[in-house]
């Protein structure tokens, strides 16, 4: 319930004040008091806030109602109405200035002394919230910091904030003198006024509240840069402009030095770079003299020793020369003073040359380099083929520095999804993507793009732990953005890091038709589609990527095309939801159990994904079918299937395939197991117990044997002990077994690992772990042996080193010798032989002393050794 | 006098040795892999050196970690003061921070900044014997 409202009677006469009264409590109204003089009554407001006053103007004492009005208002904001039996033009003027909220006339009847009220009650709530809301714009117009200014359309400054006063330098009744055109400074004026006059036409609503940037004049002329933004009102029926200023010396200032710091930077950059070029030249110069002059000096006749110092003054003279001229390069290829020079080049040709030159690096460390191109890229390529070789020096020389076991394997292929246009016969152009593969030290994932950018080492610190000045990849990466290519790299501390980059080139010819891409040759696909201009884009594409193509309007007719021939792929352009069955039909009378199902829809078709790939639809394509997009789905749609059917076709041609023999006297249990085994891909041979397993095992060559524990005639145990023990040729006695047996207790697993099992399978067998369990022994296995034939490679290259080195010590190439005899000591650290290490080093500090003799002996104990080690294997 | 020259670059370590030639039995590492494996070799003949020149940089392992490693090994068979090998480390690089650490962690006993001439390289060999005596 509303409290009821407090009112405060002022009237000196006491019959009226009594009237009022009771008429008040009619309806409903509480009153504070009834008092009859002024002064009075300014005590009670002080005290005891009413919420209306009821004030005769006639009132007794020194105070009559205005003033006494006039007294409260200073103290209260309440809603007064005036009591009068008079209505003089004076009284009503004098009270007018203390705006009382109503004036009733003498004698009044209790609905106007109704109105009267809750009309004040209700002016007064609206005076208050719009009081309060000026009191709010007020604030923010005071506080601003930019400068507000509203003028009438003639110009004149009607309005403005402290921050203007501030900003222009004047105080505020100044303001209202002056126009604000003189603020503004003469060569803004004409952007001023045509800024003014495009937002008073309404037509032109888009440059209101766009920002102008121009200079306006404080009072005592200083020009200064602002931003403003206007806007149109309108007030008491008269149009005006707000204007914002904000005030931008600063952001001006920083922008210009911003700027100059840009420039300075650009200029020192060049400086630089100018720098590095000249003083480069400057140091060649002399070079060349050095290198002309020990090299003529070599030509004259000397002693041995001034041949060798000569000889040392070449050699590091030219590796000085070599990296002068990596800087200069560097400089040259960073101000754009390089231009690629595009030549016909065998690709082929140039990248085997290059590996070639890595050999004996490669060699020296006991790496393996490998290199694997793509038939399908074409002998002639057009390109820089330079620029090319420099790329891959610079990346392979580093994948060979920064490994120290293992290989680099550098691969080259089509990049399919680059070269779409290509096989479109649409461009010349073909994308190769290059990988240089290591399994050296690896880069931090926060490095991988900082290795980019110039001098930069992962380890910059002194002790360099990698020789080299870091300008390789700098260089490398600014040759590859010169062509247009894209390099990037994967890597993982210790495991290794494979540099990628992919490159367009030109080709010389264009494809022919019937080249085609490989992935896709000879297979065959049904396009259905009603329209025509559609089959003719997908038959364009599809033809492209090597597809033979089928065509038909309706899919009622898809079903015996798709019987009939080996189709492995169906795109079909839209599908009512009547004809969702022929999907399922297709898939029913295909030969392939994978045909591959496209729908093409249109872009915004609604429609039920999994419901479409439950029906057997492998993809949706929206509309317009892109060829990158199609190719991507296709792509991931054949790479399933072709590594399916290759793992299948290996299996079955491969006699050298895994072996596993698999003794289990149950018969349904032997026909599950294999069965299983086989669809894995290995070949199995069945065993009914012990005896015949031995039989199987001498006969054939097996990788693996499944044993179950019990069987008659000769149980597991026993045939494993007997395997084991083994001293028959036709039997490794160290092939992996594994037990399978129905008990699964510690104990007994236990048994069987002493016995000689390698592992233990509990019946009834878990698929997943089964072949898990298989696969890791397969494994290891694999691993012996690939350390075996390490090993025995390793052995082979011992030999050859040795011999090496015996020829040239007896040749006096103490060069070369001390080479090999580094070889024959990395290969000794590797294969662990402390003797041939320690003797080849020995032979290494002799050479280099020249104490031929003492090298002579320490060999022939390190051959003793080596032919020791040799002969063991 | 059994000497050992450590250094990376080929032409640096032929003058050095030209230069040591006439004044002991110089034997070449060319990286800090070799140095160690030297410093090893001589002790096993029982004839350990008398003075090793160290390159500070190098690949594989620098100098300075060389000479904390010999430093260490000479620990382990108590070897002290004067019984511990000389080592001049080598560096083109004048920087204090490198020879501080040579120094004061490592147990330099001098330092050459390279490229030095004959007389500066044998004077300092004086010196740093002379100390001892």
């Amino acid at each position: 319930m509303h409290s009821r409202k407090k009112i405060l009677i002022v009237e000196d006469e006491n019959i009226v004040a009594l009237d009022m009264k009771k008429r008040l409590d009619h309806l409903g109204y509480e009153i504070v008091d009834i008092l009859s003089s002024g002064e009075k009554a300014v005590e009670k407001v002080r005290e005891n806030k009413p919420d209306l006053i009821l004030m005769d103007i006639m009132l007794k004492g020194e105070m009559d109602g205005i003033e006494t009005a006039h007294e409260i208002k200073k103290i209260l904001n309440i809603p007064i109405i005036y009591l009068t039996a008079y209505s003089d033009s004076i009284t009503i003027k004098r009270a007018k200035i203390t705006t009382p909220f109503g004036y009733i006339s003498k004698p009044f009847s209790e609905n106007d002394l109704h109105a009267a009220i809750e009309l004040a009650f209700y002016k007064h709530d609206i005076e208050l919230s719009l009081h309060e809301s000026e009191e709010w714009f007020r604030k923010v117009f005071n506080a601003s910091i930019d400068a507000i200014v509203a003028i009438d359309l003639n110009g004149n400054v009607i309005l403005s904030n402290p921050a203007a006063e501030k900003m222009f330098k004047i105080q505020g009744e100044e303001f209202k003198q002056i126009q604000l055109q003189s603020f503004i400074c003469d060569e803004s004026k004409a952007l001023f006024e045509k800024i003014i006059n495009s937002i008073l036409n309404e037509d032109n609503l888009s440059e209101r509240g766009k920002t102008v940037e121009l200079v306006c004049l404080k009072k005592d002329s200083m020009p200064f840069p602002v931003e403003l933004s206007l806007s149109t009102g309108n007030a008491g029926g008269k149009d005006f402009i707000l204007i914002i200023f904000r005030d931008v010396t600063k952001r001006k200032k920083t922008e210009e030095s911003l700027q100059k710091a840009l420039k300075n930077a650009e200029v020192a950059s060049k400086a630089k770079s100018d720098f590095l070029s000249i003083i480069s030249h400057e140091i060649r110069t002399p070079m060349n003299s050095i290198l002309g002059m020990s090299e003529l000096a070599l030509k004259t006749k000397m002693t041995d020793e001034q041949e060798e110092i000569i000889s040392v003054i070449r050699q590091s003279s030219n590796s000085l020369l070599f990296l002068l001229n990596s800087i200069l390069d560097f400089s040259k290829i960073r101000s754009g003073k390089i231009k690629l020079e595009m030549y016909k080049f065998n690709l082929r040709k140039l990248l085997e040359d290059i590996v070639d030159s890595f050999y004996s690096q490669a060699i020296f460390k006991g790496l393996e380099v490998y290199l694997k191109i793509n038939p399908d890229i074409p002998e002639n390529l057009i390109g820089d083929s330079k620029r090319i070789r420099q790329i891959f020096v610079n990346i392979i020389s580093n994948a060979i520095k920064f490994t120290e076991e293992g290989e680099v394997i550098i691969r080259v292929d089509i990049s399919y999804e680059k070269s779409l246009a290509h096989y479109l016969n649409k461009d010349k152009k073909i994308w190769l993507h290059f990988s240089i593969k290591d399994t050296g030290v690896g880069i931090p994932k926060n490095k991988s793009d900082e290795i980019f950018e110039d001098f930069t080492q992962i380890e910059s610190s002194y002790n360099r732990t990698y020789s080299g000045t870091g300008l390789g990849l700098a260089i490398t990466k600014t040759l590859i953005k010169l062509m247009g290519a894209e390099i990037w790299v994967d890597s993982e501390i210790g495991k290794g890091s494979t540099f990628h980059f992919r490159i367009p080139f030109e080709i010389t010819t264009i494809l022919r038709k019937s080249k085609k891409l490989a992935v896709f040759k000879d297979l065959n696909s049904l396009v259905v589609d009603n329209n025509e201009t559609n089959r003719k884009i997908l038959t364009e594409i599809l033809g492209s990527l090597g597809f033979e193509i089928f065509k038909i309007e309706r899919i009622r007719d898809s079903i015996d095309i798709v019987e009939q021939n080996e189709i492995s792929l169906v795109v079909i352009n839209e599908l009512d939801y009547l004809e969702i069955d022929f999907v399922t039909e297709i898939k029913k009378k295909s030969k392939f159990k994978n045909i591959i199902i496209l729908l093409l829809l249109p872009i915004a078709a609604i429609y039920n994904e999994t419901k479409l790939k439950d029906l057997g639809v492998f993809s949706i394509v929206r509309k317009p079918v892109k060829a990158t997009e199609l190719l991507n789905v296709l792509m991931l749609a054949y790479g399933y299937k072709i590594d399916k059917k290759r793992r299948k076709v290996e299996t079955q041609k491969e006699e050298k395939g895994i072996n596993i023999l698999l003794a289990e006297d149950d018969a349904g249990n032997q026909k599950v197991i294999k069965r299983l085994l086989e669809h894995e891909g290995y070949s199995v041979y069945c065993a009914d117990n012990g005896n015949e397993a031995l039989s199987v095992l001498s006969e054939r060559k097996i990788d693996l044997i499944l044993m179950d524990l019990r069987m008659p005639v000769l149980d597991g145990i026993e045939a494993t002990k007997i395997i084991r023990k083994s001293n028959d040729n036709n039997i490794n006695s160290s092939i992996p077994i594994i037990a399978i047996s129905a008990r699964a207790l510690q104990q007994d697993i236990e048994n069987c690992l002493n016995i000689g099992f390698n592992d233990y399978i509990v019946k009834p067998i878990n698929l997943k772990e089964f072949l898990k369990k298989i696969e890791d022994i397969l494994g290891e296995e694999n691993k012996k042996r690939t350390n075996k034939l390490r090993k025995k490679n390793k052995l082979k290259k011992l030999s050859i080193h040795l011999d090496d080195l015996k020829r040239s010590l007896s040749g006096e190439e103490y060069n070369f010798a001390e080479k090999y005899a580094k070889y024959v000591q990395s290969i000794a650290k590797s294969i662990n032989n402390n003797i041939i290490k320690t003797e080849a080093f020995k032979i290494i500090l002799s050479i280099r002393k020249g104490d031929v003799d003492y090298a002579l002996s320490r060999f022939s104990v390190l051959e003793d050794e080596a032919v020791k080690v040799l002969k063991e294997k | 006098m059994k000497i050992l020259i450590v250094e990376d670059d080929f032409g640096s370590r032929k003058v050095m040795q030209k230069y040591l030639a006439l004044y002991g039995d110089c034997d070449i590492a060319v990286d800090g892999e070799e140095a160690i494996e030297a410093f090893n070799l001589a002790w096993e003949e029982g004839e350990a050196y008398d003075l090793i020149f160290l390159d500070i940089m190098m690949p594989k392992i620098d100098g300075q970690q060389v000479l904390k490693m010999i430093r260490s090994k000479e620990n382990e068979m108590g070897i002290k003061g004067t019984e511990e090998v000389k080592v001049i480390m080598t560096t083109v690089l004048g920087d204090p921070k490198n020879v501080m650490e040579a120094f004061h962690k490592g147990g330099a006993n001098s330092y050459l900044v390279k490229p030095f001439s004959q007389k500066k390289l044998l004077d300092e060999i004086k010196s740093i014997f002379s100390k001892n005596e």
